[in-house]
């Protein structure tokens, strides 16, 4: 049931080309949304299976901390930022500006979190949007703290089990007093995938 | 025999008999339907995503509905010899994952 997506070189060279300018435009967001200098790693590519989305994440009970924001507009979809718990308490404490010292993410840190990953994601969808010329809008941003399990298991039903498989597009974000991994999955619908990539192969 | 834990992954479900364990793990926003008899100690466990399959065309998994999970586990349940009617039944899950919808 599940087709092979067989991506050409090119095409994989072109959403490794917009992951890193994404990743480069959510670096240059965060580091002037918390006043500090950003680097990025070279982002990590790959196609994956929904189903299999919580073992890249870490496992099925991994606490991570999710936002998620629909797109809407040409291409029908959804983006997923995922953060580690470590990778949530350092953007946390980079968001307040001083170390974080409780072990809880508090109403307030998960909103900081919930709008922060708004942002990144919005990096990302902009690199895709100008890649493809393709018009696509974000949707407000949900947010969850919880086993990557559930929040895959939500957001699969959320689509109505239409998608299969899931960009993934894995960047670190290197800053003096530690490093953070983001994983973002972009869930194209099956149509979605295929217009995105005709339109990168064409270039 | 010794006891085997077996994962029920989402849209899966599985059937078996005492001693091995059947889990569903992060269940979510989705719901563990389990089945057991005690007399035959058969037992099902359905972790399944929507709640009806009617007006969807292809249905090539049970185990993603309600209503085609639990017949699919009933079957698969007497098979191994257990009564419907001796069987006691619970669910789990379905909670609220992100904080809108």
């Amino acid at each position: 049931m599940e087709k092979e997506i067989k991506l050409t070189e090119l095409q994989v060279d072109a959403l490794r080309e917009i992951g890193t300018i994404g990743a480069g435009n959510a670096a240059t967001a965060l580091s002037q949304l918390v006043d500090k200098k950003i680097l990025i790693s070279v982002p990590r590519l790959d196609i994956v299976p929904i189903r299999k989305v919580p073992e890249v994440i870490g496992g099925l009970e991994t606490l991570v901390a999710a936002i998620y924001i629909q797109i809407l507009g040409d291409v029908a979809g959804s983006m997923l930022y995922i953060l580690s718990k470590e990778g949530a308490s350092l953007m946390v404490s980079l968001l307040r500006g001083r170390a974080g010292t409780s072990r809880v993410l508090t109403e307030t840190d998960r909103e900081m979190l919930k709008q922060a990953g708004a942002i990144l994601i919005a990096s990302y969808l902009n690199a895709l949007t100008r890649f493809t010329g393709l018009a696509m809008l974000p949707s407000p941003a949900a947010f969850a703290f919880d086993m990557a399990g559930a929040i895959v298991d939500s957001i699969v039903i959320k689509l109505g089990l239409k998608a299969e498989k899931a960009v993934l597009i894995e960047t670190d974000f290197i800053e003096t007093s530690g490093r953070a991994r983001g994983q973002l999955f972009f869930i194209p619908d099956p149509k979605s995938l295929g217009v995105i990539l005709g339109k990168i192969g064409v270039k | 025999m010794t006891s085997k834990v077996i994962g029920v992954k989402f849209a899966d479900l599985r059937v078996s008999v005492s001693p091995h364990i059947l889990v569903s793990r992060a269940l979510g926003s989705c719901v563990a339907i389990m089945l057991y008899d005690p007399q035959t100690k058969v037992g099902g466990l359905a972790h399944i995503m929507l709640p009806s399959s009617s007006g969807v065309r292809n249905c090539d998994n049970p185990g993603k509905f309600a209503d085609t999970a639990l017949q699919a586990m009933l079957d698969e349940m007497r098979k191994r010899g257990a009564k419907k009617t001796n069987c006691g039944k619970d669910c789990r899950g379905s909670s609220h994952v992100f904080n809108i919808w």
